[in-house]
């Protein structure tokens, strides 16, 4: 049995990739290491981010209708859960300034929404259609072939072979058939994060629509602890996030932020409900995706990653570049001229301001204070984007440069220093 | 599927395999120097010959190359297909004649007197090609290649220098069938020079392609274990953490998962390099990690990409 399309991964982008390319009448085989994909257990933020022009797109949510729409690539996805406006974030220094972005009258930046809910759907969907869904199937190498693609796949220890003629890699960030192929090679890699998320009932000055992030030595660890929305049907439930390392564990962080840290008094009549975490790796993003008979999607091709939004459009368009390849037409490289114009992160500008984003080490919890000081009190416009969000608190503090020279000469002379490097050169370095 | 006759016998196989492999699934001997099941075929060795008809015709075909099509009629040791093997065998023996290999298949297939001289007097390389194509790929080094043409063909590292490409992995000299590749592990010793001696670790070398590397001390049992290269290139390959070839694979364990820390994100099984990882699925959100130890080869991979730290 040849398929016509293998998909691996059974996330956002390859659910859509797998719908779309079954109603171009592709025989598709979809495969998932998860056996119930309704009941996420990796972490993930859930978060449907309504920026202008984001990633390529600008996504509308119809709460009422429960739709997610598409307004640039063309899509509509159904959404039968809940959803929770998001229309706040403040970024916290160590005493407590704050730099605030928000839109006037409570415009949300941002829906909370429940991912599992959305994959169930598409999944029935898929199954509707006809899609041959393998799933507690992990699909762990994969060779190419002057005809096709032979993906070697594991369910319950025992090994067996999917062959296909062209295959979507939706395996998300550790890109590991990226990895098996040899496309990561041409890539930069900065390492691996852990992530820990603590569900928390009873946390004081929790608001579901807000989201929050402390930056300082203080709070335990160079990797801001987040706050945001509880999960979908308890949005009532804070979401404490904490980064980590192997070495820096995050259940320490966690600790020393709700016990010991200066915003303990949160939670001391918390109580936790539930813990998710996940693990993901950060490399520059592949400049061409789609190559020989395979296209990286979504997480699995991009820095770090694109969202549900920009998987759903990954996997939309991917299945549209298979079609037209499998039809004799240059479908991939359409797809590679999409995806470097679409996501930000493929702009070598927009990824130096991530370089600006190392608040720590770079400077003191002083230096932080100061620099936090310069935005207290001001609202900026209410952005998620991890680009968009950092320029516009750095073109605030920098609006008035002399002051800055004058007051903290040293401080003045790190900001110098930021910025004057590509985010390649500092990868090379 | 396919069906075809082998020896008389009928013989049902899957698209895509050849007449060797059908053979050796139903246990039809054919002798063969240059064929291994991880490279491709190579039909460079010609001992695999067999009979083959087709539509009525009959012809001699290498049976390593040879798809094993629906209705063939197959013959492995008919006169003809004997005799053709005798005088390859015959010079085989002309050109290596105290490769113990060739000596063995010489008399098995009653073979005294070798051919006239080639030209060639003693060698020890049959150019069956093993070594090469393992290094390109399996290894997928590339480090040494074939040179010259006609009676001067031989096998050699870039202009017969050191083979810069070479990790020292061993795989040529593993897959020789007349053993000419030398390969040697050799102790800790020392260097001397009329100046003084200066201490060495232990080094493998590989004589054939003027290379010498260092061997990894295991950090527990100190025993030397593989080339630093070659563990180098797997550790690039597999993004293992730079000190996951510290530890020799004798020395390692299988990871255990506990169970009471675990919170089934998958990011163990995300990272596994072959799939050995699991997520054992209860229902809701009672998911774990479960290591099928089978498929494990205790690389530990998963231990550090646990955000619970929840293998060990």
């Amino acid at each position: 049995m040849i398929y016509d399309l293998a998909i691996v991964g059974a996330g956002p982008g390859g659910l859509h990739a797998a719908k779309w390319a079954n109603k171009k009448g592709l025989k598709v085989a979809l495969i998932e290491k998860r056996k119930d994909i309704s009941k996420i257990t990796r972490y993930c933020s859930e978060h449907i981010i309504l920026d202008e022009d984001y990633n390529g797109d600008t996504i509308k949510v119809d709460t009422a209708a429960g739709k997610i729409i598409s307004t640039k690539n063309g899509w509509e996805v159904n959404y039968r859960g809940q959803f929770c406006p998001v229309t706040d974030k403040y970024y916290y220094s160590p005493k407590q300034y704050a730099v605030h972005f928000a839109w006037p009258n409570g415009r949300p930046f941002a829906y909370k929404y429940g991912k599992g809910t959305l994959l169930q759907g598409l999944l029935d969907e898929c199954l509707a259609l006809g899609v041959t869904y393998i799933n507690e199937t992990t699909a762990y190498d994969v060779m190419e072939n002057p005809s096709g693609v032979e993906l070697k796949c594991v369910s319950k220890g025992k090994k067996f072979k999917v062959n296909a003629k062209k295959m979507v890699a939706a395996d998300g960030a550790s890109a590991q058939l990226a990895q098996k192929l040899g496309r990561n090679n041409e890539r930069g890699y900065f390492g691996f994060a852990l992530c820990l998320a603590v569900y928390m009932s009873n946390v004081k000055t929790y608001k579901p629509s807000d989201w929050k992030g402390w930056w300082g030595r203080c709070y335990g660890t160079n990797l801001a602890p987040l706050m945001g929305t509880g999960p979908e049907g308890h949005f009532d439930w804070a979401d404490m996030i904490i980064l980590g390392s192997p070495k820096e564990p995050p259940e320490k962080t966690f600790e020393y932020f709700t016990q010991k840290g200066p915003m303990a008094f949160m939670f001391e009549n918390a109580k936790i409900e539930a813990k998710h975490c996940c693990t993901t790796k950060a490399y520059t993003p592949l400049k061409n995706p789609a190559k020989g008979h395979s296209i990286m999607i979504g997480d699995a091709a991009a820095f770090v990653e694109v969202q549900a939004q920009g998987a759903l459009s990954c996997g939309f368009r991917a299945a549209e570049a298979v079609a037209k390849e499998l039809d004799g037409k240059n479908g991939f490289e359409e797809y590679n001229q999409w995806w470097l114009k679409s996501f930000e992160f493929n702009d070598e500008g927009m990824m130096q301001v991530t370089t600006g984003y190392a608040l720590i080490p770079t400077y003191t919890d002083d230096e932080i204070d100061y620099l936090f000081s310069l935005c207290h009190g001001h609202t900026l416009d209410g952005s998620w984007s991890q680009y968009k969000s950092p320029k516009m608190m750095w073109n605030l503090i920098l609006k008035d440069p002399e002051k800055i020279k004058r007051e903290r000469p040293e401080v003045w002379a790190k900001i110098q220093a930021r910025g004057t490097q590509t985010l390649s050169e500092s990868i090379n370095k | 599927m396919a069906t075809l006759k082998i020896n008389g016998k009928k013989i049902k196989v899957a698209d895509g395999t050849t007449i060797l492999e059908a053979a050796r699934a139903h246990d039809i001997e054919i002798p063969t120097l240059c064929s291994n099941e991880a490279l491709k075929p190579y039909g460079a060795c010609r001992l695999c010959v067999v009979e083959v008809t087709k539509n009525g015709m009959t012809t001699i075909e290498t049976s390593c190359t040879y798809p094993a099509e629906e209705g063939l009629d197959v013959k492995t040791n008919s006169a003809r297909v004997i005799n053709n093997r005798k005088i390859v065998i015959e010079l085989y023996l002309a050109r290596c004649p105290n490769v113990k290999i060739i000596r063995q298949l010489a008399e098995e297939y009653g073979v005294k007197e070798s051919a006239p001289q080639m030209g060639k007097d003693n060698d020890y390389c049959i150019l069956c090609g093993l070594c090469v194509r393992a290094c390109n790929e399996v290894v997928k080094a590339g480090a040494i290649q074939f040179a010259g043409s006609g009676i001067n063909k031989i096998v050699d590292s870039p202009f017969h220098k050191t083979a810069e490409d070479c990790i020292a992995c061993g795989s040529c000299a593993f897959v020789c069938p007349t053993g000419i590749i030398k390969k040697n592990d050799l102790p800790a010793t020392a260097q001397c020079t009329p100046e003084g001696c200066s201490p060495t670790g232990p080094q493998r070398e590989i004589l054939n392609w003027q290379v010498e590397h260092k061997l990894k001390e295991c950090s527990k049992c100190g025993n030397p274990y593989a080339p630093e290269p070659h563990l180098q290139k797997i550790t690039r390959q597999y993004n293992f953490l730079p000190e996951f070839f510290n530890i020799c694979p004798s020395c390692r364990q299988y990871p255990v998962v506990d169970e009471e820390k675990c919170l089934g994100c998958g990011g163990c099984m995300e990272n596994c390099p072959i799939g050995a990882l699991e997520l054992d699925d209860r229902g809701g959100y009672d998911k774990k990690a479960h290591v099928f130890t089978e498929n494990c080869t205790a690389c530990h991979t998963c231990e550090d990409y646990c955000p619970m730290r929840a293998i060990s």
